[in-house]
């Protein structure tokens, strides 16, 4: 008995899921190569080991980047674009809520920037910038409430453009969905660009 | 009332949750469907990371695209219409800008996965060359094959649905989903699998 013999009669005889003659249980129980083909061809005729494994986050970038994009011409889109708009002042408005506190801090002559992102099956998030030479877990934000929604408050030297992404779970890096801007990172990726 | 039309309700529900100035509803339609839109887009694509761009992409046409959803249908239905079409512009596209008219194939999604809990390691590795197999040989079927299979035997949709997904006679799937397997077949059977001959 040899491969060529089991493969002959898999060609000719053989159904998915049915058993193979005695004579040819031996070789195949012994031979890895006929294993794979017929473990394929029960994939074949299966289906669900087929699924692949989901990737991590998915689920959370196609929500956030639907939600996000905002288009043109249905009135959930008309809606979602006074949405966008309104996220957006709410960043800028939190970003001059803070300057204004920063007033208090003019010592050190920095301002208060908040940061947050909805991540809610992330076990931890932190956020790698320019202002920390973009070192993992030195700015850890907070999801107090356990509501999904990760927060950090930054203190940062004004007139000058900061570059950062989210770090979840020190692995996955992902841009800012609430940054008004965001640039090419050169590796596949984008950076949020914060311009303060 | 079977599961599968209590979930055709909920999604019409969710449709019209979004419809009606609640976004936030979208995130069931998200969190249903992100796997079987995940897995036929791999299996359309072969590549991982193309693979999780056009999730994205296609829910983002979903949800512009949800006040044309017809609710006489089933939801899932129209949007697996929707990312196949999205699918296929998406291969097209890069039968035009590729030099190498064939799709690719990503070898490091197999080895992603952890061994199964009281499989022994030599059964998962022969599944996981058996999976690499039927990956590489979907993506040299011709795409009205591929597409069939994938919805009947990795989606599990039935004919009825497989033929609204397609627009194409019932008939025709049965017809596409016998040859496709046939098809299938004869192209692991002609792979070199290292056997001793």
């Amino acid at each position: 008995m040899d491969c060529k013999k089991v493969r002959d009669f898999i060609s000719c005889q053989y159904n998915s899921g049915e058993g193979f003659p005695g004579e040819y249980m031996e070789h195949i129980e012994n031979c890895i190569s006929c294993r794979k083909l017929i473990k394929a061809l029960e994939l074949i005729g299966g289906g669900e080991v087929l699924r692949p494994p989901l990737p991590a986050f998915l689920e959370q970038k196609s929500l956030q980047r639907a939600l996000e994009s905002g288009g043109k011409g249905s009135g959930v889109n008309i809606k979602l674009r006074h949405l966008a708009a309104a996220a957006v002042l709410l960043v800028l408005l939190s970003v001059s809520v803070t300057l204004t506190v920063s007033g208090a801090l003019s010592n050190s002559g920095k301002v208060v920037v908040h940061l947050y992102l909805y991540a809610p099956e992330a076990e931890n998030v932190s956020v790698v910038g320019d202002w920390n030479s973009w070192t993992a877990g030195r700015d850890m934000l907070s999801d107090r409430d356990k509501d999904g929604r990760w927060e950090i408050k930054l203190k940062v030297f004004p007139g000058q453009e900061y570059r950062y992404q989210f770090l979840i779970n020190g692995d996955v890096r992902i841009s800012d969905p609430n940054a008004p801007f965001s640039i090419q990172d050169g590796f596949g990726g984008e950076n949020s660009v914060l311009d303060i | 009332m079977d599961t599968r039309e209590r979930e055709a309700e909920l999604d019409i529900e969710s449709a019209d949750e979004v419809l009606s100035g609640n976004p936030g509803a979208f995130e069931r339609i998200v969190s249903r469907y992100t796997h079987p839109i995940y897995t036929l887009s791999y299996r359309m694509l072969g590549n991982r990371m193309k693979a999780e761009d056009a999730v994205q992409e296609i829910f983002i046409l979903i949800f512009r695209k949800l006040h044309k959803y017809d609710r006489r249908k089933r939801f899932y239905t129209w949007m697996f219409t929707v990312a196949l079409n999205y699918l296929r512009s998406e291969l097209r596209r890069k039968r035009d800008t590729a030099s190498d008219a064939s799709v690719s194939f990503d070898e490091n999604l197999i080895n992603e996965r952890g061994f199964t809990q009281g499989e022994n390691p030599e059964d998962e590795v022969i599944r996981g060359e058996a999976e690499k197999a039927v990956q590489s040989s979907l993506l040299v079927l011709e795409p009205r094959f591929r597409e069939v299979f994938i919805l009947r035997e990795i989606e599990g949709l039935s004919v009825k649905e497989t033929s609204a997904v397609l627009k194409i006679p019932e008939n025709t799937v049965k017809t596409l989903s016998r040859r496709g397997k046939e098809k299938l077949k004869k192209i692991l059977l002609s792979r070199d699998w290292g056997e001793t001959l």
